[in-house]
């Protein structure tokens, strides 16, 4: 655990001194989070501007969700994606060796080495918008719906890192994982509102198959007080799942590479 | 050869070309045509659901429907992506190679626009047509006068949003910023030229801003043409193509400012 | 056919220190630094001159390059290429230069080489019957026939860099920039390159200018150099002449054909003149002041048991550097 963490802050200092090459960058980044924000909010206004509810939910209740989508389009910007195409580049050009040579989970180290930190400006004003549309909602949450949230957040993460590594698993079976990616940023748009936004079979596949739907709904359920308890039993086994199926694809892909390359 | 002759053999050559590198990604065309359905897609369910079984602002459940439908054909056949090439030709130096010979870089990029946007038309026009056999409220009720305006529309748009996409990617040549600019630039769009809802749903000074800034004329306006909805209003009809007439004349004016300052800025500072 | 007075070009970059603190500090306040990147310089190189460009790197060789084919524009001084003025980026002028660098590339990745070779027949305006001769010639000379039609992507480092020169040269442009165009190419492929472009040079009267960190090229290729160093252009003429002005020692190589022993052998070669560089038997090499070679040698062979004997220059690679050395110690004395 200590050392996780330490190779984590290492990490994170190396992409911080990166980073701060590009003085302009930080701040613009920084920026274009708050805009982008504030576009989001702002759409969802004009949804509640003609109307009560949205798929049953209040105007607040879509807000904490939506806080709930930036947190987690945050993580995969911050940590999925920069690795994801690293781990790409590092398969054609036969670099990967060097990575399986380190003393360390090769697994933990091509999903978390590089960092695209600014990011976490995505994390902290999704979460700060949640925080207030709950607070708007009914003062602060209980100590169980707070507990409740975290643990469906973790499943919720969880399962969209297992998505991720599958993705990124296809890339050792030259697999145009590129595509592959934006199919996925393509489809996580679906979760930015209450998966009962969505009618009959739509709705159980973004549930259930492509659990996209789910990973922002549920939490938010959770947070704003209105879990459906088979959802929550439903994400926490997927999400179980889901891990156990990324670690097995990953060892089976090395396997794969270990025996291919010469 | 007569200068006219030369130049369109010219565009033979390159179309022939970037046709033919298309093809061989052709299964990246079709995922990246396709990833971008998910929005309009995303916001019809949601106006569906918010609409219920009644109407919002002169709007059911099934004009939705056709609405965003078009949004989906409309803004897949204008939409530009111009400045995520030049800003990589210019920061890496490639461009260097584009501006020796003597034929106008921005001929590549028009050219790549009619290719890509030729190819999803072709795929794109059938698909409604099949579709709106089993889906009535995706027929349409205007007749083939409206239709070849909706072409003509669409074509306008497409050179508008070409040229203000090509702009923003000329800021490369100052900025390493330009497509988080463009970024910026785009997600106003979406909003202001109806890609999430229909102008009438928004506030009537939003709206109003929408329809004299260069927005409406971009999306919307060729989706009202092809729905039907300006049937009634033929005032609305050359207002918005004027629009689309005026603004392009200012864009391309602009845009002959922005390359001269910034061939004069590359010059000085090399790439 | 190429004529520079005065050459300047001056750039503002952004001072980077290394460490955390210092990338923080550089968030708000950034320190600038002007670079002259080209000095002054001065040279005049006539029609179908092949000219070798030499200097290490950093030294302003790509800018002056690319001042030439007007993709900067010089901060001062007159630059007049095949009559034209590079920077005005007229028609005309771009249809008779071309530029090659061996670094980057202008084929079309995904597609074989000749559909780049057809878009350059049409952007160049090349008429149809020319464009055939030309393609003829180049893909005998070049042995080009069974890679032209393979996607670029596929070809080997050597078969893309001669595709890269054919597109450069369809239009027949008279005044060709080449830089480090035999870069990463094995020794038979660097051999390939230069015997095309010497011929190319001879068949159209081209005027070459060239780069390269490969001092066989230019001395195969080249009978003038300039050589840059810092912007400043330090040496303008015959290659020949620029071993004497920058190594005045010649070197002797002898075989022995039994053992001296060590004092016998320094006696000999201090009183020629000369200084050992290695006595490692049987080989023995000496440096010597090139007036005092035929002495020296004849000191040699009379008083050593000598079985072989060679003299030689030194070679290009030794005499550059010697040239870059002398030019810093100018600066510093300066």
């Amino acid at each position: 655990m200590m050392r996780t963490y330490r190779l984590l802050r290492t990490f994170f200092q190396a992409c911080l001194a990166e980073e701060f090459e590009y003085r302009a960058n930080f701040a613009a980044n920084i920026a274009m989070t708050l805009f982008s924000l504030g576009m989001s909010v702002l759409t969802v206004l004009l949804f509640f501007y003609r109307s009560e509810s949205l798929g049953g939910w209040s105007f607040y209740e879509v807000l904490a969700l939506l806080g709930i989508f930036n947190a987690l389009h945050g993580f995969i910007e911050l940590f999925l994606q920069p690795n994801m195409s690293r781990l790409v580049s590092h398969i054609r050009q036969g670099t990967l060796d060097f990575v399986l040579l380190k003393p360390v989970d090769s697994q933990f180290f091509v999903s978390f080495r590089h960092l695209v930190l600014w990011r976490a400006a995505d994390i902290a004003l999704g979460l700060g918008l949640t925080g207030f549309a709950v607070w708007r909602l009914d003062g602060p949450p209980s100590w169980s719906e707070l507990l409740l949230f975290l643990l469906l957040l973790g499943a919720a993460l969880a399962i969209i890192y297992s998505l991720w590594t599958g993705m990124m698993v296809m890339s050792f079976w030259a697999v145009k994982v590129d595509n592959l990616s934006f199919l996925f940023h393509s489809l996580f748009e679906t979760s930015r509102y209450p998966v009962s936004v969505y009618k009959g079979a739509l709705r159980l596949v973004l549930l259930y198959v492509l659990p996209i739907g789910l990973v922002t709904t549920v939490p938010a359920e959770a947070i704003v007080g209105r879990l459906d308890l088979a959802n929550a039993l439903g994400a926490i086994v997927l999400a179980a799942l889901f891990l156990l199926g990324a670690r097995w694809l990953w060892k089976q892909a090395l396997r794969a590479y270990t025996s291919a390359s010469s | 050869m007569s200068g006219a002759a030369a130049f369109w053999r010219k565009y033979g050559v390159l179309f022939k070309t970037d046709w033919a590198i298309m093809m061989i990604y052709r299964s990246e065309t079709l995922i990246w045509m396709v990833g971008a359905f998910i929005q309009p897609l995303v916001s019809l369910a949601v106006w569906v659901s918010l609409s219920g079984s009644g109407s919002i602002a002169g709007y059911t459940a099934s004009d939705y429907v056709l609405y965003f439908t078009g949004v989906l054909v409309v803004d897949r056949l204008t939409r530009a992506w111009d400045v995520y090439e030049l800003d990589r030709d210019i920061r890496e130096g490639t461009f260097s190679a584009k501006l020796l010979r003597p034929f106008h870089p921005i001929h590549w990029s028009i050219n790549g626009n009619i290719v890509y946007k030729a190819f999803f038309a072709i795929l794109m026009l059938p698909a409604w047509l099949l579709l709106a056999v089993f889906f009535p409220a995706m027929r349409l009720s205007v007749d083939a006068g409206t239709l070849g305006l909706v072409i003509i529309a669409v074509l306008l748009s497409s050179a508008m949003r070409f040229v203000i996409g090509y702009q923003f990617g000329l800021l490369a040549f100052w900025s390493n910023r330009a497509t988080a600019m463009y970024a910026l630039y785009e997600a106003i769009h979406m909003f202001l030229s109806g890609r999430i809802a229909p102008l009438s749903m928004f506030p009537d000074w939003v709206a109003a801003a929408a329809r004299v800034l260069p927005f409406y004329s971009t999306v919307a306006f060729p989706v009202d043409l092809l729905s039907g909805r300006l049937a009634d209003t033929p005032e609305a009809v050359w207002q918005g193509f004027a629009q689309q007439i005026g603004w392009l004349l200012l864009l391309v004016l602009s845009l002959r400012l922005v390359w001269r300052a910034g061939l004069k800025r590359y010059g000085a500072a090399g790439g | 056919m190429i004529h520079v007075e005065g050459l300047s070009k001056i750039y503002r970059v952004h001072v980077r220190q290394p460490g955390f603190a210092a990338s923080m500090r550089s968030l708000f306040h950034r320190e600038y630094r002007e670079v002259r990147a080209v000095d002054g310089i001065n040279f005049h190189i006539p029609e179908g001159q092949i000219v070798g460009f030499l200097g290490p790197n950093g030294a302003g060789k790509t800018t002056t390059m690319k001042l030439l084919t007007g993709l900067l524009h010089p901060s001062s001084g007159r630059i007049e290429v095949g009559g034209f003025v590079p920077f005005r980026q007229q028609n005309a002028f771009k249809k008779r230069v071309s530029l090659v660098m061996g670094q980057k590339s202008q084929l079309i990745w995904d597609i074989p080489a000749s559909e780049t070779f057809l878009i350059h027949k049409e952007i160049y305006e090349i008429p149809e019957q020319a464009f055939k001769e030309r393609l003829d010639y180049f893909t005998e000379m070049l042995e080009l026939a069974h890679i032209m039609d393979k996607p670029v992507r596929q070809l080997s480092l050597g078969e893309r860099m001669k595709c890269e020169l054919v597109a450069a040269l369809l239009h027949r442009p008279d005044i060709v920039f080449l830089d480090e165009p035999t870069i990463g190419l094995d020794v038979n492929m660097q051999e390939a390159m230069r015997r095309f472009i010497q011929s190319y040079n001879r068949d159209y009267k081209a005027t070459i200018l060239l780069t390269s960190h490969y001092m066989a090229d230019v001395s195969a290729l080249c009978e003038r150099v300039l050589v840059i160093n810092d912007g400043k252009l330090i040496y303008d003429g015959a290659i020949s002449k620029m071993i004497d002005r920058f190594s005045p020692m010649k070197r002797i190589t002898l075989v022995l054909g039994a053992q001296a022993d060590i004092p016998a052998v320094e006696a000999a070669v201090a009183e020629g003149g000369g200084r050992i560089v290695v006595y490692d038997y049987p080989q023995l090499e000496v440096e010597v002041h090139r007036e005092d070679v035929t002495s020296l040698s004849a000191k040699l062979l009379t008083k050593l048991p000598v079985s072989d004997l060679t003299i030689e220059d030194p070679s290009l690679e030794s005499v550059i550097g010697l040239a870059y050395a002398e030019a810093g110690s100018q600066e510093a004395k300066g």
